[in-house]
């Protein structure tokens, strides 16, 4: 297993601490983004992506313009009102960023539809608590509205780009949330497998430099070993149709019909979407 | 060009309303939400359409109205929001801070205005009217429907003067709802309309109005001079009755608010905007299929044959089933045992 990326905070006595790495970096403030990938470069690493954690609505956010090529993983928690966001759309269409929004609302459902619509790159993020056919409607429109295009909107088009009927999927990656791609580190320098757990204090080394080889942390192939308890325990993600998406990734916060009708229709929806991309090019009428 | 309707609610009651029935039979709370408006959206993008309407009820009182118009506007539509003009403070200050710095090449309003005196409004509602004209004026032209024959137009060049309204009036009849007892102005009656209209040429001219006749009018109904004088604003008036394509909250659509009751469909039982004109269009043929027009004289009109002239509102068309024998294709027929209902 290649040495996962990692994320932390914009702290250069932190990113001195190591070299050679890549690193997705986190600060609060969009503004920022610019000095923390300086301080990334300077520091001997390279920079995934700045991830801007936003405690303010979309429409709030001042980006700077030199930022424009800078990858940004914008997670926001509301989009904010369209008419303050309208003033927003062209300048944000230039920068090279994704728009990271929790499905904890029909607002911040509508707002990853209307992102997308206008040529802004989304991503959806979801737990049990999300309305599933709310999201089925978004994924769907996400995937098969083909009349006019729109910007993708992930991890439906990652799942649907790399959808095999046959073998597993992991998607978690784009949430940042997968210890195989990314670990995440405090200010501290001390190592989680996951930002939930960094916020809960569960750390797996207390520095990278204990690490040799992540793929033999205990935690880690304790993780990586977690799917097998549906099975011994034959609950229901184990016979589920939409196992090989979820892995029971939603087991505990979901009602289970819920969160298995909505992976089954992504793996029909899926299907179609593959089906539509190898579709040939429709002649134009002249060639008829 | 398709009308998004917005809600189906209405803060004013006009006595002429022809879109009163369609309100009164959705459910209140039925306003379009951003998944289906986004899918008009894109239905009219890929059809080709640059332009849309909004209208409602009244499609200021949506919540989200100035969301949806700067949405619109974003994704490169022309927008044309027809209103009654009564705003809430609240949401005039909306306007004033997102609205106003818009071109009115890409946005514009038509401005129902009734006459104060023929139509009296309280002084609070007259207030809001003038409060958006006062804003609004130059993103507004002012829309007329005639439903009274001694009707005056003297307020309107005075409210256009003052506001610095676009000098352009729309004028319409108010439509009959088939089977309801609403026919304010009889087929036989547009003739003194004209006549009336014709009346304030002068007023036309000093202030530099052009006159825009909507939907309704046959051209039987018009004298050559009269013609030549409307004309003369290189103004195009049709004299057909076309589909306006009305798609509601629920997305449902249907030809116009008088014949919402008439093959009302759902959008997505179409691909294109191209294929709901055509099924729209089918409506008329059937309708055609059994009255010429308005009048008995439409049938073998020359006007009609050399398609100058539609023979007058589809709805007036209608109206002349009401109360006939049994003989018509089902689907009219179940249509009108429903307005008969009413």
């Amino acid at each position: 297993m290649p040495w996962p990326k990692i994320v932390c905070p914009n702290n250069e006595a932190l990113l001195r601490k190591f070299s050679g790495r890549s690193v997705a970096v986190t600060v609060n403030n969009a503004a920022e983004a610019g000095v923390a990938t300086e301080n990334v470069r300077h520091s001997g690493n390279s920079c995934v992506c700045v991830i801007v954690r936003a405690h303010q609505p979309l429409d709030q956010l001042q980006l700077r313009p030199e930022d424009a090529r800078i990858p940004i993983a914008l997670v926001v928690p509301t989009a904010g009102r369209f008419r303050n966001l309208a003033r927003k759309i062209d300048e944000l269409r230039k920068f090279n960023l994704r728009v990271y929004l929790p499905c904890d609302s029909p607002e911040n459902i509508a707002s990853l539809r209307i992102l997308s619509s206008l040529g802004i790159e989304t991503c959806a993020m979801f737990g049990g608590g999300v309305d599933w056919n709310a999201l089925t409607d978004l994924m769907t429109y996400a995937l098969l509205d083909y009349r006019m295009p729109h910007a993708p909107m992930q991890p439906f088009e990652f799942i649907a780009s790399t959808f095999d009927p046959c073998s597993s999927l992991h998607w978690d990656f784009l949430w940042f949330d997968d210890p195989t791609h990314f670990v995440h580190v405090d200010d501290q320098g001390r190592v989680a497998l996951s930002d939930a757990e960094l916020r809960e204090q569960c750390f797996v080394a207390q520095d990278l430099t204990a690490i040799s080889d992540p793929s033999e942390l205990p935690a880690l192939k304790a993780r990586r070993r977690l799917w097998t308890t549906h099975f011994v325990q034959a609950d229901a993600c184990s016979s589920c149709e939409g196992w090989s998406l979820c892995h029971g990734k939603f087991a505990e916060t979901a009602a289970h019909a819920t969160c298995s009708e909505f992976f089954a229709e992504v793996k029909v929806v899926a299907r179609q979407h593959k089906l539509l991309a190898k579709r040939p090019p429709q002649d134009g009428v002249w060639q008829l | 060009m398709a009308n998004i309707l917005l809600t189906t609610r209405c803060n004013r009651s006009c006595p002429y309303c022809f879109a009163e029935r369609e309100m009164a039979t959705s459910p209140p709370s039925t306003t379009m939400s951003w998944e289906n408006l986004i899918y008009v959206a894109d239905f009219l993008q890929s059809s080709g359409q640059k332009a849309v309407s909004l209208l409602g009820g009244e499609p200021t009182i949506h919540p989200e109205c100035v969301d949806f118009i700067l949405y619109l506007l974003d994704r490169g539509f022309a927008v044309t929001v027809f209103t009654n003009g009564m705003l809430s403070d609240a949401r005039l200050d909306e306007f004033r801070q997102h609205l106003t710095g818009i071109s009115q090449q890409h946005l514009s309003f038509v401005c129902n205005l009734n006459n104060p005196e023929q139509t009296p409004a309280s002084p609070q509602e007259a207030a809001r009217v003038n409060r958006f004209l006062s804003l609004m004026g130059p993103w507004c032209s002012p829309g007329f429907n005639i439903y009274r024959l001694d009707f005056s137009l003297d307020f309107l060049f005075q409210a256009i003067n003052r506001h610095g309204m676009k000098r352009h009036l729309r004028l319409g009849i108010a439509h009959p709802i088939p089977g309801a007892q609403n026919q304010f102005i009889s087929p036989r009656d547009i003739r003194k309309v004209i006549e009336r209209l014709y009346s304030f040429r002068d007023q036309f001219d000093t202030f530099r109005v052009s006159p825009g006749l909507d939907c309704g009018f046959p051209l039987c109904a018009i004298e050559d001079h009269e013609l030549g004088w409307l004309t003369r604003f290189n103004v195009q008036s049709h004299f057909q009755c076309g589909a306006a394509v009305d798609i509601a909250p629920d997305l449902s659509v249907y030809h116009c608010f008088p014949l919402s009751n008439y093959q009302r469909k759902s959008l997505f039982e179409f691909d294109s905007l191209q294929q709901l004109d055509q099924h729209f269009a089918h409506l008329r043929e059937q309708i055609k299929a059994e009255v010429a027009g308005i009048f008995p004289e439409c049938d073998g009109c020359r006007y009609q044959d050399s398609s100058a002239c539609g023979g007058g509102g589809l709805c007036q068309v209608v109206s002349r089933f009401i109360g006939e024998a049994r003989i018509r294709i089902p689907e009219i027929e179940d249509a009108l045992a429903k307005d008969r209902m009413s």
